[in-house]
């Protein structure tokens, strides 16, 4: 017993270890973020400078006149009207796309799931395609967002449903039924795209996922969303722990895995629609940045969450960034995430068979 | 302890338990043995609260088994699985700290009682040098050994053992066994096992509930549950009394007696 002090005082130093190497990192990351929103504010087709981005960030938020003295009129409204607007809504989407990613995974028991394994990026998708074709050719007025929610919210539900039909609500069974309604969904998304004929346009760009041109209407309520949802999964990360051990570890560690199961599936189906209805498909961030997270910070997903709501939103902001910056053309920020997921994907999957030996 | 009384279940239609009684004494360490398909794991499965929709009565520590909660059944027993996969790279610390998640709130951090806890059971399971490691790269009978720690650190007053060690070489399955016989000679803890080895089951067995085809062939002390005669005519192979509470499987049916 004589050399269980200093044992003792292992564990607990390997805790305060990691808890400070997490807190780094949110402080890097917090960082990060600050200056990708500073750049994303000053750099475009009219270059300002820092300084002027944050005079007219003050001038704004404080209502005083002379912090705008030395601005063009012209510069304020580019940074205010257009820039950071887009930049806080591609922090909002970027954040709730990584902690839905957080939440698929452990639920799923599957470290390669995100919001297409259960169906509810296509759901949101296919709600969209409907309301922009009903909007072209029957002169409807549907709100897009609301039916890319919609279809989000009803295709969890479809994907709920099906598994439960195929006995108990096991991960693998949500996998299959996610697969299914992904596929029926997928293809009645390309019958509406064949049915809008030459104005088919409409509905790709869309589906592609773009944070051009979004206002602060859209960042605002993309923010009042997503914000308390993502401060309420973080405070119940605990739980997240144990259903990604299974429905018996869960139960024999006092969790109630199905109720648990139905609320963070909830939550991650709300953050997808959220993101998605206003920025339409936007892939990849809910693998990439959890993956990251886990590789230098483990686990634990009650340090997972907080990290990857920042790593969500500084990814995205910084893609977006880039795809409007770093060529001629405006590259969807869909497009980039995707077109540079893919290989990080791949890159996982190397790391991953070498790990398995 | 575990008292059952006509208890009988079915998926779907096909019974798996019928009319099962038997009663069990807390303080020892007790040994659930039958052939496959007898009902053992799914005897389990009432008792850890898995399965509710079972009739008759099941009653552990003097309250009926499905009227737990699952807070309040983990707080009382704890279950190491026979093979359970981690799809996610925790370290094993992490782990075994889940294993007191139901004796604090939910919100609280781990406090310095809960860390003396776990490196105590890491300490008694030979795993404190795996603290930092992640779990997926550790082998087989070393994971089992953190499962065994993450569920002591449970504090339960009944371990469940759904064929634990059966992964685990011969000299580490004794290990574990013999801490865990430790504790309940100390009155830490009661135990409840599956175990298919009729060779370790006799040695550590102090009562034991038979099964054969989903009914009781004989509940109570080992010494008098363990004959030749009964391994016989269940799981039709020889065995033979060692010592005062061995039993040693010699050979098959036909060539012991032909």
């Amino acid at each position: 017993m004589k050399d269980a002090a200093p044992i003792t005082a292992t564990l607990k130093d390997l805790l305060i270890r990691r808890r400070q190497r997490a807190l780094r990192g949110a402080l890097v990351l917090a960082f990060l973020l600050a200056v990708v929103v500073l750049v994303s504010a000053s750099s475009g087709r009219a270059d300002l400078g820092p300084g002027q981005v944050l005079a007219i960030v003050l001038g704004k938020l404080t209502g005083q006149e002379h912090y705008l003295a030395e601005v063009k009129a012209s510069s304020a409204a580019i940074v205010w009207n257009i820039r950071l607007p887009r930049v806080m809504t591609a922090l909002a989407v970027g954040s709730a796309l990584a902690v839905a990613g957080v939440i698929f995974q452990a639920v799923l028991m599957n470290p390669l799931a995100d919001s297409f394994t259960m169906g509810v990026s296509p759901g949101a998708a296919f709600g969209a395609s409907l309301a922009l074709f009903f909007n072209m050719f029957f002169n409807a007025d549907w709100p897009v967002s609301a039916f890319a929610f919609t279809g989000a919210v009803a295709s969890l539900l479809v994907v709920l449903a099906l598994a439960r039909a195929g006995g108990v609500l096991s991960p693998a069974n949500l996998i299959i039924s996610g697969i299914i309604v992904s596929s029926v969904l997928s293809a009645a998304i390309s019958f509406v795209k064949s049915l809008s004929g030459e104005q088919v346009a409409a509905i790709v760009n869309w589906l592609i996922g773009s944070l051009a041109a979004r206002n602060w209407e859209q960042a605002a309520s993309a923010w009042v969303l997503v914000a308390p949802v993502v401060v309420g999964v973080a405070l119940f990360a605990g739980d997240l722990n144990l259903l990604s051990l299974g429905d018996r570890e869960a139960r024999n560690l006092g969790l109630n895995p199905a109720r648990a199961r139905r609320f963070f599936l909830a939550a991650a189906a709300f953050l997808t629609a959220a993101a998605v209805s206003v920025s339409g498909i936007i892939g990849f961030v809910g693998l990439i940045v959890p993956h990251i997270l886990r590789l230098f910070f483990g686990s634990d997903n009650r340090t997972l969450v907080p990290l990857a709501a920042l790593g969500g939103a500084v990814l995205l902001a910084a893609a977006d960034l880039a795809g409007r910056t770093l060529v001629a053309v405006e590259v969807p920020v869909g497009v980039l995430t995707t077109l540079l997921g893919g290989p990080f994907f791949f890159y996982i999957f190397r790391q991953r068979a070498k790990q398995m030996g | 302890m575990l008292t059952a009384s006509q208890v009988s279940f079915s998926y779907r239609a096909a019974p798996v338990l019928q009319g099962v009684d038997f009663q069990l004494k807390g303080g020892l360490f007790s040994v659930v043995l039958g052939p496959n398909g007898s009902g053992k794991t799914t005897l389990l499965r009432l008792v850890t609260g898995e399965r509710t929709d079972y009739a008759g009565e099941l009653t552990m520590f003097g309250r009926e088994c499905r009227g737990y909660s699952d807070e309040e059944r983990a707080r009382l027993i704890a279950t190491v699985p026979q093979n359970m996969e981690v799809h996610f790279p925790y370290t094993c610390l992490d782990l075994v700290l889940l294993g007191r998640t139901p004796h604090r709130s939910r919100f609280a951090p781990n406090s310095q009682a809960d860390l003396d806890i776990a490196e105590r059971v890491m300490d008694e399971t030979d795993t404190l040098r795996f603290a930092d490691r992640l779990i997926t790269e550790l082998s087989g009978g070393e994971r089992q050994r953190v499962f065994l720690a993450k569920a002591l650190a449970q504090e339960p007053r009944l371990l469940i053992l759904d064929e634990s060690f059966a992964n685990m070489d011969m000299y580490q399955a004794i290990h574990c066994l013999d801490l865990l016989a430790d504790k309940v000679r100390r009155g830490e803890l009661s135990v409840l096992a599956i175990l298919h080895d009729l060779n370790l089951a006799s040695q550590y067995a102090d009562q034991v509930v038979l099964l054969r085809d989903g009914r009781v062939a004989y509940a109570g002390p080992a010494e008098q549950g363990l004959e030749p005669a009964w391994v016989r005519d269940t799981f039709s192979v020889e065995a033979v009394k060692v010592g005062k509470r061995g039993l040693a499987v010699t050979a098959g049916k036909e060539r012991a007696t032909g």
